[in-house]
């Protein structure tokens, strides 16, 4: 199971300022279990979406370069209190989680 | 030998290797002290020695010299990092999420077992300000207590439940139960014997010197030592007011950390043996540490 996210917003006139805080262990690949001289397999999140009242504002392909529990910060425009804010993500293993927030 | 050179010796070994290890083993170990600054336990967070007070000691201060956040001036060191906690930074971190994940366990546990919630809040039901005079001596237990043990301790009475300080569930459930208290001024009863004794027994390892290298906290966090200066890196600061934003999310780490955890991370850094967390000798100079924090509101959750 995916662990959960959370999202703040916060209006000023029209412009929405959103900030998000994912919890993705984020893992290169490159690394190996210093115990078992292992290769870690690579978990990295590669899409990103974010849709106001289902329409998309944000779309992103992400990397193994991102950090682990990522944060991720925009601001969009023409946004009113009240309208439906939806974060989800992929990674390269097909996993996915998304969360939901009222804009305010 | 004299009284004080006996307790020296036995505390430097319990820093060393625990409380398990007994006093004859231990009267071989030679230790050296880095020299003592002049703290007053009463004064609390405004005691600073540093003379850095003024710049951290609420958010107006720390509004007034923003531009430092983050920067190369090398007058940064002196808002001792306390401006990631500043409440309109608007901010939403791994911290948030961590205390969310703690709540969500301790409803539901109450849900179950009521006695869980009214032992971690001491009789009460709800864990609003309950955090503000930790650590403290239950006299029940007969046992100095932190957060991290009252919830290990509530979860094995109440729970029958192994959640172990130092473990991600303990700490987060800690910087639940902590975060219930945020901006409660610190609040650390020094007026109890074993309190007042644990005091010392810190104090006394805060200026010990361990490991390879034959550092103690002190030879980076006084006045007159390497604090306010380059370490590699970072700019040490004053420890005080550090306690009040702990358990921390950890951006070098990924998790969130207890102050025990940080403290094993310091030793590990100062090329000593690190403790188990909640070990007497942590519980100590978490005790000291805390004290130092008097007075300064708790910013849980966080982020360092």
């Amino acid at each position: 199971m995916a662990e959960p996210m959370k999202i703040r917003t916060q209006l000023n006139g029209d412009v929405a300022d959103i900030r998000v805080a994912m919890m993705h262990i984020m893992e290169t690949g490159q690394r190996k279990d210093p115990r078992t001289a292992e290769v870690i397999p690579a978990h990295y999140i590669q899409q990103v979406q974010a849709t106001v009242n289902g329409k998309t504002v944000l779309s992103a392909q992400w990397g193994p370069a991102v950090s682990k529990n990522p944060f991720l910060g925009f601001r969009v425009r023409g946004v009113k209190a009240g309208d439906k804010l939806v974060v989800s993500w992929e990674d390269n293993k097909g996993e996915r989680n998304s969360a939901e927030a009222v804009v305010k | 030998m004299t009284l004080t050179r006996t307790l020296r010796r036995t505390l430097a070994a319990a820093l060393l290797a625990g409380a398990g290890l007994g006093a004859a083993a231990a009267a071989e170990v030679y230790r050296e002290h880095h020299p003592r600054a002049a703290i007053d336990p009463a004064q609390g967070a405004a005691g600073d020695f540093s003379g850095t007070y003024g710049f951290w000691k609420d958010a107006a201060a720390l509004e007034r010299h923003r531009d430092w956040a983050g920067s190369t001036d090398p007058n940064a060191w002196k808002l001792n990092w306390k401006y990631p906690d500043l409440v309109d930074s608007g901010d939403v971190h791994a911290g948030h999420v961590a205390v969310d994940e703690g709540e969500r366990f301790v409803r539901r546990a109450a849900a179950r077992e009521p006695g869980f919630l009214a032992c971690l809040g001491e009789g009460r039901n709800e864990l609003k300000g309950v955090a503000a005079g930790y650590p403290k001596y239950d006299a029940k237990l007969k046992k100095l207590m932190t957060v991290e043990a009252r919830v290990e301790h509530c979860a094995k009475a109440e729970l029958w439940d192994d959640v172990r300080q130092g473990s991600p569930l303990n700490t987060k459930i800690a910087a639940y139960v902590k975060s219930q208290s945020a901006g409660l001024p610190i609040r650390v009863d020094l007026s109890a014997a074993p309190v007042m004794a644990a005091y010392r027994r810190g104090e006394q390892l805060f200026y010990t010197k361990v490991g390879q290298l034959n550092f103690a906290c002190a030879s980076c966090h006084t006045p007159g030592s390497i604090m306010g200066h380059k370490l590699r890196g970072e700019v040490p600061t004053t420890p005080f007011g550090d306690a009040a934003h702990f358990p921390t999310y950890r951006t070098p780490v990924g998790e969130v950390e207890s102050l025990h955890q940080r403290f094993g991370r310091c030793l590990n850094q100062m090329r000593a043996q690190p403790l188990k967390p909640g070990d007497p000798a942590y519980v100590d100079l978490e005790v000291f540490y805390t004290v130092l924090s008097n007075g300064y509101p708790i910013t849980v959750p966080s982020i360092r």
